[in-house]
């Protein structure tokens, strides 16, 4: 083992990211998690603080920082801003009567000096459920075209059935590796992640 | 209790006033200025951080200041200064393009989103199912407007009413009704009510009730801003509550579960109180005596078979 295979596999080890799931309660931030992580998404209850998730996904490992979102617990996200390397916003496209609450705590988000370089991931979350948002209708009641300090992306998906979601997050980790890693991403192609994700079985 | 706040409110008020009319000054003083150094702006940052920290160690130090007036006044405060905190790269960051505020959704997108907006707005109303604005009714799934057999169901602005959405116990209706599937139910400014419903597929999310009886099963239950109100809860997850008081917990009437053949015993939760994160108990909800428990199960089994509110005083909580 020559001196270039241990710095290539230091190197390895240090492609980390981290990732920060934030969003109004209700949204399904947990529920998300788990479902990529395999777990059962049953009994969750409402984030009381915050989960952290560790997992591989392609040749990344993400660092997962699930904060709750129930009012209370909201300013105490910004303690969770420090090195994040994207945030990902979960909408409930079901809940039409909170888009306003939910566009202004958005807004409010993307001023804060320490996400400034994130990139951004809006999962339209709940789209099992009939008569819900579509991920046009919820770009426009958040005004995500008007962002312009952050790369972003909007991305319909269902935590419960899980459709979605791993091609979600593929997004965003190429976008931060493009930015992180950008000498070594010009000549690898996204891999699909190493764990397959279980389709909704109930 | 109350002294105790007030002691706490003289000493601790004008210490922060203090700090906040200075910081509003000096955020004024530097907007003032043709430029502003880089000194300035930390200067003011650690200010405000100051006085954010202040407030909520306080906050934090009396959780039991649950009196909304108080409390909504310290966290008016704290929106004032965030308000301000937003304000500041106003004027901080110049290197930054200015689109977050008004000036460029006309700018990015003129074509389509002032017509689009105005499409959005009704559309919030006309696709899930509403019950709202009645007084003094007893309301079942008749009421209902013409819905998907899913759907979400938002209930708003009543006061003395009992909803009674749980399938019929008679044989007369018609089949259909008995397959409605809520996704969601979300619940605004109840008063004097009682809800009937039926083990609902997604999450209930309730705010502004006083003076109800909730009975209810869901995946997960998020009550807020809410006082006097008994819950009969069927949930597999842990309910929460947050700025609530005098919140009563029981298990959801097996008579009214739907089919006899899910006859699963209703699994016992904990609930979580949002506004008391600490080990002690909180002051903010307790559990339903038996007796209690019965006694209201009776009287609404005695409601549904009238279809009538008359007596709904005597199941409301005081």
């Amino acid at each position: 083992m020559g001196l270039l295979t241990i710095i290539r596999k230091n190197r390895q080890k240090e492609k980390e990211m981290r990732l920060l799931f934030l969003g109004l309660d209700n949204a399904g931030k947990t529920t998300i998690l788990k479902k990529l992580n395999g777990e059962d998404i049953s009994s969750i209850s409402p984030t009381l603080g915050f989960n952290i998730k560790t997992f591989a996904h392609g040749k990344y490992t993400l660092n997962i920082w699930d904060v709750g979102g129930q009012r209370t617990l909201r300013p105490y996200w910004r303690n969770y801003f420090e090195q994040t390397d994207a945030l990902v916003w979960v909408v409930d496209s079901g809940d039409r009567a909170r888009m306003q609450d939910c566009k202004q705590e958005l807004h409010s988000l993307l001023t804060e000096d320490r996400l400034a370089g994130a990139s951004l991931l809006v999962f339209a979350n709940k789209q099992d459920l009939q008569g819900s948002m579509t991920d046009a209708e919820i770009c426009d009641s958040l005004d995500l075209h008007s962002i312009t300090t952050h790369r972003w992306k909007i991305w319909s998906c269902s935590a419960v059935t899980g459709e979605n979601l791993v091609s979600g997050l593929d997004w965003v980790v190429n976008d931060v590796a493009e930015r992180l890693y950008y000498s070594s991403t010009s000549t690898s192609q996204p891999k699909p992640s190493t764990k397959e994700l279980p389709i909704a079985t109930q | 209790m109350d002294n105790s706040n007030w002691t706490f409110l003289q000493t601790f008020t004008p210490e922060f006033q203090a700090m906040r009319s200075d910081l509003d000054s000096k955020v004024a003083a530097a907007k003032a200025l043709p430029s502003l150094s880089p000194d300035t702006l930390n200067e003011l940052s650690v200010l405000l951080a100051k006085a954010t920290k202040l407030l909520l160690m306080q906050l934090a130090r009396y959780p039991h200041m649950t009196r909304s007036s108080t409390r909504s006044n310290l966290e008016k405060s704290i929106e004032t200064l965030r308000a301000a905190n937003v304000a500041k790269p106003k004027f901080a960051f110049k290197r930054k393009p200015k689109p977050p505020a008004s000036a460029s959704p006309p700018a990015s997108t003129p074509k389509a989103s002032p017509a689009r907006t105005a499409t959005s707005t009704p559309l919030s109303t006309s696709t899930n199912l509403v019950l709202s604005t009645h007084t003094h009714k007893y309301l079942t799934r008749s009421d209902l407007t013409d819905h998907p057999q899913q759907t979400d169901l938002a209930i708003s602005d009543l006061d003395f009413c009992i909803i009674d959405l749980l399938p019929s116990s008679t044989t007369t209706n018609d089949g259909s009704s008995g397959n409605m599937i809520i996704s969601a139910l979300h619940a605004r400014n109840l008063t004097n009510c009682v809800l009937l419903l039926p083990v609902i597929e997604g999450s209930a999310l309730l705010h502004d009730l006083s003076q109800c009886v909730i009975v209810l099963g869901s995946h997960q239950f998020r009550m807020h801003s809410s006082k006097n109100i008994d819950v009969l809860l069927s949930i597999s997850s842990n309910p929460i509550i947050e700025d609530c008081h005098s919140i009563r917990f029981a298990q959801y009437p097996e008579i009214f579960l739907a089919s006899p053949e899910g006859n699963k015993e209703s699994t016992p939760f904990s609930v979580q109180d949002f506004s008391h994160i600490r080990p002690t108990p909180s002051p903010h909800y307790s559990w339903m005596t038996s007796e209690s428990h019965s006694n209201l199960i009776q009287q609404l089994v005695s409601f549904r078979a009238k279809a009538d509110i008359m007596g709904i005083n005597d199941a409301l909580p005081q």
